[in-house]
């Protein structure tokens, strides 16, 4: 059974043009002991997902719809301070910008030992021991707790947020773009923390990123968000190697290697839909090479195909030839 | 750290310097004579002169400036022209009375505009934020002497429930410093001037307070405190006010500053013996020793209060290091 399963979840922003559906729908699953890759480019809603998660949406935002089962409890059902109780015990999160996610004012030993002590019920001296135990755990020399978070380098601030995300024992980590604001020697070894840590503690990840290196590099499985959906999910390795969804056959090109610099970058014109007033078909449809009638009119089921592979497309029977086609930057040039 | 305060004391100095010469020329710039003030017109010019002679008035520009500076040195700021005493009597009197009304008020402003300000950041939009803030705008922009006068017509004058000024009832001579402060009386004198000092400069930390509350609400690392199942309590004092707290501790040292020259205004209105009417008093009959120390003094307390401040900034906020290692 899945740790982590998403039901029909839909989350809506007030705004002055009338609410907006951030996530609009969404289903996923993370199974327990893996990391499960979030990708979707800016603005799909997958920073909102991981945040409707953690129940700690901005002020304007609500899950207007759907089910969040956690360990077997629908997290929805919670009262308020029920759900509080869970947060970092049950569920942490690692945010992206971790230098201004720590308070600048205080001593990472002080924002240790809050956690440690309000939210674990620790003693000063079990925080005290437990801190350096975590600093270690991230690789960061335990004396250096007694920093402010500015005295530290982008990367070390990373590994701080990660320790402390790990205080209480989380089944599920949240990471919201871990390694987006880091080069990328220092992503790598983020990364490393972060895949180590996931073995040896067992935990569930969910690792929201708009870099498909990333998941090629550090997840199980991914789920790629398009316009508040997920359209496809899946093993890691199969949906790189034989994506179903056009959007993610655009996805895998639109990055460069630098070890084939022959190989063009295929960029995928357009931008999202505006999500006031949704398309009533396919959401990628406008920026599909192989859009038809049916795609712009009839939104596509998310169905299984394959072992473990879910994809929401109504050509996904094609995708062979589609992906030779994909390939092609011309193939994309032509909707621009 | 002990080297950046040093750095600053060193400023200090500096400044007091610019400060006194500044003094020193400004009064000696200013048309009239002082003599012409305390010598009736049927004084001989012989008198005159031997008066001036007496008081040094009759050397040369800058061997009167080396005369006032060596005498400054020694914490000598000459005698009053009218009152016979010495200035730093004279000072020494009015100070503790001028401190202990800035520190109320100014205190009981900050006390509260701290707490009204945090709380208005949360009640965004309300009935409560449309009628605080014009109110507290339109005490601060209210002129002192009106808002003192206001007070004093209907507390003072018509309920009858405070005096209408002075520090200390008629007839009640209590000696000492000390002795005033323990009595009722000196307290009582005190809630009206300092009350109007209050309403006065309460504005300025309300407003100081909500704003960078508001901008440390939105901070991620507020987002994170609700991340992580912190209570509200902790959020909001650990977290949001801890460093909402950092401009407004500047504003409070430089308002302590500013006050002890700025009651003026309140002092003259309430006729409370501090420094500013003090100093008032100094310049309307020109007794330009009175003045002069007055000066000195008010200008010495700001600046040592601007170093307080930016001292107390360093203390208060780790990211401001003076070259120091960590």
């Amino acid at each position: 059974m899945s740790l982590l399963s998403v039901r029909d979840l839909t989350v809506t922003y007030d705004t002055q043009r009338g609410p907006v559906r951030a996530v609009d729908g969404l289903d996923l699953d993370v199974p327990a002991g893996s990391i499960t890759g979030l990708v979707g480019e800016s603005g799909c809603g997958k920073s909102t997902l991981g945040r409707a998660l953690m129940g700690v949406l901005p002020d304007r935002g609500k899950i207007a719809a759907g089910e969040v089962i956690f360990e077997g409890q629908d997290l929805q059902t919670f009262s308020a301070s029920a759900r509080r109780a869970l947060r970092w015990r049950r569920m942490a999160f690692i945010p992206q910008t971790a230098m201004n996610a720590l308070d600048p004012v205080q001593r990472l030993s002080a924002q240790m030992a809050e956690i440690l002590i309000e939210r674990g019920g620790l003693s000063g001296r079990e925080a005290t021991a437990r801190s350096s135990e975590l600093f270690r755990l991230v690789g960061l020399d335990p004396a250096r707790l007694a920093a402010y978070p500015h005295h530290f380098s982008g990367g070390m601030r990373q590994r701080a947020s990660i320790a402390l995300a790990l205080a209480l024992n989380p089944s599920l980590v949240i990471a919201d773009e871990p390694v987006t604001a880091l080069d990328v020697i220092v992503q790598r070894q983020v990364l490393d923390v972060l895949r180590e840590l996931q073995a040896r503690l067992q935990l569930s990840m969910i690792l929201v990123t708009h870099d498909m290196a990333v998941v090629a590099y550090a997840c199980d499985r991914v789920a790629v968000m398009y316009a508040g959906q997920i359209v496809e999910a899946g093993l890691a390795a199969e949906v790189l190697e034989r994506p179903l969804h056009p959007y993610t056959m655009g996805l895998t090109h639109a990055f460069p290697d630098v070890h084939d610099s022959q190989m063009s970058l295929v960029p995928i014109e357009g931008s999202p839909p505006d999500l006031h007033t949704p398309p009533p078909g396919c959401r990628f449809a406008a920026r599909c090479p192989f859009a038809d009638a049916r795609c712009n009119n009839e939104p596509p089921p998310s169905r299984p195909f394959g072992p473990d592979h879910l994809v929401a497309c109504w050509h996904a029977e094609d995708a062979t030839t589609l992906r030779g086609r994909a390939a092609d930057p011309q193939t994309w040039a032509a909707i621009a | 750290m002990l080297k950046h305060a040093l750095g600053r004391l060193g400023h200090l100095v500096l400044v007091l310097w610019a400060v006194t010469t500044l003094t020193f020329v400004m009064f000696r710039l200013m048309p009239g004579d002082p003599t012409l003030n305390f010598l009736s017109p049927s004084f001989s010019e012989e008198t005159r002169a031997a008066l001036l002679k007496s008081f040094g008035l009759d050397r040369p520009m800058w061997e009167q400036y080396l005369i006032y500076m060596a005498n400054l040195l020694r914490g000598e700021l000459g005698m009053s022209f009218l009152q016979g005493k010495s200035v730093v009597v004279l000072l020494g009197e009015a100070l503790p009375n001028t401190v202990i009304l800035t520190v109320v008020s100014l205190s009981c402003a900050y006390a509260f505009g701290v707490v009204a300000g945090a709380f208005l950041a949360f009640r965004r939009g309300g009935l409560v934020e449309a009628l605080a803030i014009p109110s507290a705008l339109a005490t601060r922009a209210a002129p002192e002497f009106w808002l003192g006068m206001l007070l004093l017509t209907g507390f003072a004058f018509q309920a009858g429930w405070f005096p209408t000024g002075g520090a200390l009832s008629p007839g009640k001579e209590l000696g000492s410093f000390s002795t005033s402060l323990v009595s009722g009386d000196y307290w009582w004198h005190l809630a009206l001037p300092a009350l109007t000092l209050m309403l006065y400069l309460q504005g300025l930390p309300l407003l100081l307070m909500r704003a960078t509350m508001l901008d440390v609400l939105n901070d991620e690392f507020i987002v994170m405190a609700r991340m992580k199942g912190l209570s509200r309590w902790s959020i909001v004092i650990r977290h949001a006010a801890r460093n909402a707290l950092l401009p407004v501790v500047t504003a409070f040292a430089l308002g302590l500053g500013a006050s002890i020259g700025g009651n003026v205004v309140v002092e003259t209105v309430f006729a409370w013996p501090g420094i500013g009417r003090l100093l008032v008093q100094a310049v309307q009959t020109a007794d330009y020793p009175l003045a002069q120390g007055a000066f000195i003094l008010i200008a010495a307390v700001l600046v040592l209060m601007n170093t307080v401040a930016d001292l107390a900034y360093a203390l208060l906020d780790p990211r401001v290091s003076f070259g120091a290692k960590r």
